[in-house]
């Protein structure tokens, strides 16, 4: 257990506590029977004694193991791994915030190259027609096979 | 069993529409299955918006395909690279590798080609016989029943799958929580949904399987890429010889009834079924010390496990509507999405889904068997593609498909951040599965469960008075206790150890 996982642990806590304080509005019971907030409340109460326990138990491993490995984990992370999965969500991102000017295609395709030719750094010979084939393939799969609308751009698709 | 429903689902699954995507899904289910990185779970998920507009049995037909047919790809990897397709191939690996390297990879993928099919048929047989008296029985079942039956369907696959067993429960309790988003069904109240029209009809099960299954996946790929040299076999001698049927027979046989019965219990699957087969094999061998050095018995064993696990697994799905495993849960969903009520009375209402379904699988088998012997080698040679060039073209699919489940964005997005909260999950070690299984049976939990405290005004005695219920749920506090007292003792001997 590293430092890492009480964090993420403690986060998760965190999700769980703002989940009960907003389940709290909710109404409990009737007379007789649970309400819409039955659930919740005991879901995300559940939730935070479980997350809690997670972070708990990795606190105490990692002192336990001593202060020389504290915050080393069980591996360290891969910071040059981390970059390309960080600049994947963001390119992912980029796609959502692009389709209503350039059209869900288009979009899509943009993210494709941006993926395979800065993030994975593959050759223009084969980033280019990997992400061109893909979005070709599923156009006519899913706009003219399934008849699927996706919000078109300025080229009309 | 009435032999007619047979003979309607045999008329449904030879219908040149249906025989045509039980191919697409059990030939796709092999790529998948070969392709490391990606296993069932993610490419019924993948593939599911590419069914919208079939028939829903057809639809069924073609991801069961993809399911049974991945149990067959997953073997390929494991021989050819030493790397599991997918989890429950990874038994496969230690004597299949070593086959390879004796220059026996023909043998071995012929053997478990030939095993998955004798399995998988054999299965299925058990499937028509298992499935409708069980949903006979359940129509009987009252609210706390249902809801006893999900808890415990919960319970197993949180404590089963790999890791902490309070990671898993802490995954399920995400899960159920994400279920109650939207407006409450039984008295209109809005939820968590913050005022977002997006979120009054709940969080949809497939831009969350997706996210998890599939870009969570990918994302971990490209963090840790993949790489993985398939040797250079000679994919010869795929048929067994006598001495290979003589010893082998028997383990897949018992792999067979193992896979089967294990896969029926929620959570266990295919992975702890293939583990379960060749622990027995090597228990009952005369020789236990061959076993991962490259015996037939290791890799016939699992294979049958894992196949026939696979079908089992749809025995809860189609007769109780209650799914065990990630991609079991996929499956449900998609029933709800055909407007289907999955449940007992699936097979008495919808018996051209379950029936064609059941015909379908033995189809299935046979194409399958025919494809793994003559085209071994070209599936092997799929392995030879780069992942770097297959990420794109799974994350093009997984995008225009999410979008085509409601035709809008916020499904994207909601893929996006599932995906980021599934690398993250991999990498600290939460598992994904209980994840999209709470977030699907939720919503019929929290029903079944308000329902039963409505029978009772309000008491929680109906669910210990009812003796069904009472012994399912002692059942699922098993299934939790047990991990948990392991999980503590050997924590306590870890630290006895350090100190």
């Amino acid at each position: 257990m590293s430092r890492a996982d009480v964090v993420v642990a403690l986060l998760i806590a965190a999700g769980f506590g703002a989940a009960l304080w907003e389940a709290s509005s909710f109404q409990y019971g009737t007379e007789f029977a649970p309400g819409p907030g039955f659930a919740p409340v005991w879901l995300s109460g559940i939730g935070l004694f479980l997350s809690l326990l997670i972070a708990f138990s990795a606190w105490h491993d990692m002192r336990t193991a001593g202060r020389a490995t504290a915050g080393k984990g069980k591996e360290a992370l891969d910071k040059r791994g981390l970059g390309r999965v960080a600049a994947t969500v963001l390119g992912l991102v980029g796609m959502m915030l692009l389709v209503p000017w350039i059209g869900f295609v288009l979009a899509v395709l943009a993210f494709l190259l941006f993926l395979t030719l800065f993030v994975q750094g593959l050759r223009l010979v084969v980033g280019i027609p990997a992400a061109l084939l893909t979005v070709a393939f599923v156009y006519v799969v899913f706009v003219r096979f399934l008849g699927v609308p996706i919000p078109a751009g300025p080229l009309g698709f | 069993m009435d032999p007619n429903d047979l003979l309607l689902g045999f008329s449904i699954a030879l219908a040149p529409t249906n025989l045509l995507f039980a191919f697409f899904g059990v030939f796709l289910g092999t790529i998948i299955g070969a392709l490391p990185g990606i296993g069932p779970s993610a490419g019924v998920a993948v593939l599911l918006p590419v069914t919208f507009g079939m028939p829903p049995v057809t639809a069924m037909i073609m991801l069961a395909g993809i399911y049974y047919g991945a149990m067959y790809g997953g073997t390929i990897t494991s021989v050819l690279i030493n790397t599991p397709g997918e989890s429950s191939s990874v038994m496969t690996t230690l004597d299949g590798f070593q086959m390879a390297l004796k220059g026996r990879a023909g043998a071995a993928l012929g053997m478990a080609a030939i095993g998955s099919f004798i399995a998988g048929t054999l299965s299925v047989v058990l499937l028509m016989v298992a499935a409708p008296p069980l949903a006979d029985l359940a129509v009987s079942f009252g609210p706390p029943e249902y809801f006893a039956l999900m808890v415990l369907g919960l319970t197993t696959l949180a404590s089963l799958t790999s890791g902490s067993v309070v990671k898993g429960l802490l995954v399920a309790v995400v899960g159920l929580l994400l279920g109650t988003v939207g407006i409450d069904l039984m008295l209109g109240a809005p939820r968590y949904t913050f005022e977002n029209v997006n979120l009054l009809d709940g969080i949809d099960f497939l831009p969350v399987a997706v996210g998890l299954f599939a870009i969570g996946e990918l994302l971990f790929n490209l963090y840790r890429p993949v790489r993985a040299e398939p040797i250079k076999a000679k994919l010869s001698g795929l048929l067994p010889t006598r001495q290979d049927w003589r010893d082998s027979w028997a383990s897949i046989g018992r792999g067979t009834l193992i896979g089967f019965f294990v896969g029926m219990l929620p959570g266990a699957g295919a992975t702890i079924s293939s583990f379960l087969a060749y622990a027995t094999e090597k228990r009952l061998s005369k020789h236990p010390e061959r076993f991962g050095t490259g015996v037939i018995e290791g890799v016939a064993a699992p294979e049958s496990a894992n196949n026939a696990a696979s079908t089992g697994a749809l025995v809860p799905l189609m007769a109780l509507g209650i799914p065990g495993s990630g991609t079991t849960a996929v499956m449900l969903g998609a029933l709800t999405m055909y407007g289907m009520q999955p449940g007992p009375l699936l097979v008495s209402t919808h018996p051209d889904v379950f029936w064609g379904l059941v015909a379908s699988m033995y189809v299935g088998n046979v194409m399958l068997l025919i494809l793994n012997l003559p085209l071994a080698p070209v599936f092997a040679s799929i392995l030879r593609v780069p992942y770097s060039v297959l990420i794109p073209i799974i994350i093009g699919i997984a995008l225009f498909g999410v979008y085509s489940v409601e035709n809008n964005l916020f499904n994207v997005g909601i893929t996006i951040l599932f995906g980021a909260i599934g690398f993250a999950m991999r990498l600290y070690g939460y598992p994904p599965a209980p994840l999209v299984l709470a977030l699907v049976l939720g919503p019929m939990l929290e029903k079944a469960l308000r329902q039963s405290l409505q029978m009772s005004l309000g008491s929680p005695e109906i669910f210990v008075t009812r003796p069904v219920s009472a012994f399912i749920l002692a059942f699922a506090l098993l299934a939790v206790l047990f991990p948990m007292i392991s999980w503590f003792r050997a924590r306590r001997a870890a630290r006895t150890a350090a100190a």
